[in-house]
């Protein structure tokens, strides 16, 4: 388990040397991200005041103006504000929808594979369910239902992904929970609860990682195709609402989207090279 | 390209040269005798159709089918002049108080059946003034419609009335068969969606989501017409898809804006096709902000007014419809210029102090946070231009104060909020203001066309005692010069109380394939018939 106090403890993460160590893939994802995070934390200090305002002419190209370097969009929103300030939302949306498919996912997982029997049965045909449905039609279907708000994009996103998780947890669960370590704590009188929490979850944890870092770019994803669709949250700007906006003048300014749909490819870019790092992390792990 | 074409044309060459001839010297486009044949594909818009008859349906997909499939009383040419259709001559009487018209003889139904005055008086007293949303208004003055004779039709008035004459083409009047619509529930009749008129194209099939097709009509009275053999309306959700299909030659012919407004220049720069402005003069499009007056804020003219006052309408056309538009001063627009007023009426020019001012008096101070209220923005589902226009006044009103949160829907949940429920503050939506006030303003300023479930009626909820007075009186003008002059004062009314106001008067566009010769281009162009159109080969 050091290796994932390495990779989550900012002690460690912050010596050069023990960043060196990660694969080459992990390192890349973490900077683009990390820098990415920072903008997102930085865009009301570096974007003042609301992106949504008319700052400029409209369908200024990049390079028109110096003072909008990105250009404008249609209205003559200030594109690099917008990139700035939609940062926070397709990050928002991506980490909280993946924490809620990741929560419910793993809970799942933990129950029916520990438990077994009829509750397996219950949970994995409910699971299935989830599975066969195509997740992105079903992300508009409820996005349509509930209305174009960023919580209950959230909340579609994370309840189309946890499916995954679920079977992952679940099929670890059911080889661990047959090790002697977890047999002897329930012969000294462990609890299902403190069984799970204590000696199964720690060790379901990083598949569990691995497979966060790729729901997470797929939220970021879905976010912004649910966005191309006008399903996004107009009172918040998103890349994905931007490249939504601007499919008007995909023939005459395409730099519009093409400028927000960079940034969505950079960051499931990162979060794919995070995923992958993970996984040779710790399959180099293993065989040490 | 054209070189390598003519080989294999070589029988044809003397026609091929002809075309050429045709494409240089614009001119000579107009001595070209018309081609007999073709299929001509046009994209409905906006979106699909529900029903294919005006007698029931008046959305604009509606109006385009049905005017190839329907005729009406008269059509109306440049300048709004009058030209018969199904009625051949028209006589007012010398009081005012008749109209008689000479219907065509030997006109058939597409079914076969003749049409006869039966069906005029049927579709008056059981289609237009029991479901029509504004024929009520238009049809005020009429007592009765008599039949002497199969050939024969008259409107017996109360008074004079200006306004029946403007509004008996084929979509605002449209004339149902009476044998295939007596005694059924005229809205949910099976002909509304496999529709028999007396028009130049018949109905052949709807296949719903696709396309719907349409053939000529071999009876038609008008002998020889129309050109075309067939007229297919395909669906096209998305606007850029629209335009590939512009640019390919799969459609020929759109209305009502086909394609999004920042691809019209590269259209007009394409040799293939043509942007044409004309043909919505009758239909008199504006974009306007209404308000919610039963509930607060906008209970209160103060607040309506402050934000006329916050949005810079110069800026709004600019932006948003990209200079193509006007702003609106107005609810008539300018370019029905009988009924137009041009200066005199209150005006609120963009002034966010003023804004603010009025806001501050009718109790809505700026609070800790800087917001003073916050209200809902609903706009109509008509396509991305009117989300921009939403995003447009959201930020408008933010800069006063004004927290404005935009919510988008489709049309049916619009039309739910707004006409069903009244569960809204403010929205941006169409105006259609037809040929006469009477037609275009009574159901929005009135307070009896304060109809739930009725879209397009008074949505605001406004009633005020004073402007029914108006609207009243000119029912019942004697003369069309006390009509016209009550019309001007409903305007002043109007812009002194804003229930709703003019954002811009729209300029909508046809794009049209430059193989498309005579299209209609009259005041009513965008829904006429087609029966004179022809595709060069």
């Amino acid at each position: 388990m050091t290796l994932i106090s390495d990779i989550a403890a900012p002690r460690t993460l912050l010596r050069l040397d023990t960043l060196r160590r990660l694969p080459f893939a992990l390192r890349s994802g973490l900077v683009i991200l990390t820098a990415e995070v920072v903008i997102a934390v930085l865009a009301n200090w570096l974007y003042p005041g609301d992106p949504f305002d008319l700052a400029g002419a409209p369908f200024l190209a990049p390079g028109d103006d110096p003072q909008f370097p990105l250009g404008t969009d249609i209205l003559g929103r200030d594109i690099a504000a917008g990139l700035v300030h939609g940062a926070r939302i397709s990050l928002i949306v991506g980490f909280s929808a993946t924490a809620l498919a990741v929560t419910v996912g793993t809970t799942v997982g933990l129950l029916s594979g520990y438990l077994g029997g009829w509750v397996d049965h219950v949970l994995m045909r409910v699971t299935e369910l989830f599975q066969v449905i195509p997740h992105f039609l079903l992300a508009i279907i409820l996005v349509a239902i509930l209305g174009a708000r960023i919580e209950f994009i959230v909340l579609a996103i994370g309840l189309t992904s946890w499916s995954m998780v679920a079977r992952l947890v679940r099929a670890e669960t059911l080889a661990l929970r047959e090790l002697d370590y977890v047999r002897i704590c329930v012969a000294m009188g462990g609890g299902p609860v403190r069984v799970m929490l204590t000696h199964i979850l720690p060790n379901v944890l990083p598949p569990i990682i691995v497979a966060a870092s790729i729901l997470t770019a797929l939220a970021v994803l879905t976010e912004a195709g649910l966005a191309f669709f006008g399903l996004s949250d107009s009172n918040h700007i998103s890349w994905g609402g931007m490249i939504g906006a601007s499919r008007d003048a995909l023939l005459t300014a395409p730099y519009m989207t093409l400028i927000p749909g960079l940034a969505i490819v950079v960051t499931v870019m990162a979060l794919s090279l995070i995923g992958d790092g993970l996984t040779a992390l710790l399959r180099r792990g293993d065989g040490a | 390209m054209a070189l390598t074409a003519f080989p294999a044309w070589t029988d044809r060459r003397t026609v091929c040269a002809m075309l050429i001839g045709i494409a240089l010297a614009p001119g000579l486009a107009r001595a070209e005798t018309p081609v007999r044949g073709g299929t001509l594909v046009a994209v409905s818009n906006p979106g699909e159709p529900n029903v294919l008859t005006t007698g029931v349906g008046q959305a604009g997909a509606v109006l385009a089918v049905s005017s190839k499939i329907f005729d009406g009383l008269l059509r109306y040419g440049e300048n709004f002049a009058l030209e018969p259709e199904l009625a051949t001559a028209w006589v007012t009487s010398a009081d005012g108080k008749e109209i008689r018209f000479t219907l065509r003889p030997n006109v058939r139904w597409h079914d076969g059946a003749p049409f006869t005055s039966a069906d005029v008086k049927f579709s008056f007293e059981q289609v237009w003034m029991k479901v029509h949303p504004r024929a009520r208004a238009t049809f005020a003055a009429v007592e009765a419609v008599e039949t002497p004779d199969p050939l024969t039709v008259v409107f017996k008035l109360r008074n004079p009335s200006g306004v029946i004459l403007s509004a008996l083409n084929s979509t605002e009047s449209t004339v149902l068969p009476k044998h295939l619509y007596e005694g059924t529930d005229i809205l949910t009749n099976p002909y509304n969606v496999k529709p028999v008129g007396t028009g130049p194209f018949r109905f052949v099939e709807w296949v719903r989501g696709e396309r719907i097709v349409l053939e000529r009509n071999p009876d038609y009275w008008d002998t020889g017409k129309p050109y075309l053999d067939r007229v297919i309306y395909r669906m096209i959700p998305d606007a850029t898809a629209r335009y590939a299909a512009f640019e390919s030659g799969a459609v020929h012919l759109g209305v009502h804006s086909p394609i999004s407004i920042n691809d019209l220049a590269r259209a007009e720069k394409n040799p293939a096709l043509r942007v044409e402005f004309r043909g919505y003069e009758w239909l008199g499009s504006s974009i306007v902000g209404e308000f919610n007056v039963r509930r607060p804020p906008f209970d209160d003219v103060r607040v309506r007014r402050a934000v006329v006052h916050a949005i810079d309408l110069q800026a709004f056309s600019r932006v948003t419809m990209r200079g193509i538009g006007k702003p609106g001063t107005s609810p008539v627009l300018s370019s029905q210029t009988k009924f137009f007023v041009e200066s005199g009426l209150a005006s609120y020019p963009f002034d966010r102090a003023k804004a603010e001012a009025l806001l501050d008096e009718a109790g809505y101070p700026r609070k800790a946070d800087g917001k003073r209220l916050e209200i809902t923005l609903d706009w109509l589902p008509f396509g991305e231009s009117f989300q921009r226009f939403g995003e447009f006044l959201k930020q408008s009103l933010k800069a006063v104060g004004i927290e404005a949160t935009l919510r988008s829907q489709d049309l049916p949940q619009f039309f739910r909020r707004v006409y069903s429920l009244n569960d809204f503050d403010f929205i941006v939506t169409h105006h259609s203001g037809f040929a006469d006030p009477q037609i275009g303003l009574d159901r929005v300023f009135w307070s009896k066309a304060i109809l739930k479930d009725v879209p397009w009626s008074n949505g605001s909820g406004y009633a005020s005692p004073a402007m029914d007075r108006l609207i009243e009186a000119a029912h019942i003008a004697a003369t069309e010069d006390q009509r016209v002059a009550l019309y001007k004062q409903v305007q002043a009314q109007a812009q002194l109380d804003v229930p709703r106001f003019t954002l811009a008067e729209n300029r909508q566009y046809t794009i049209v394939s430059a193989r498309v010769r005579d299209l209609d281009t009259g005041v009513i162009g965008i829904y006429d018939s087609l029966k004179n159109t022809w595709l060069a080969p």
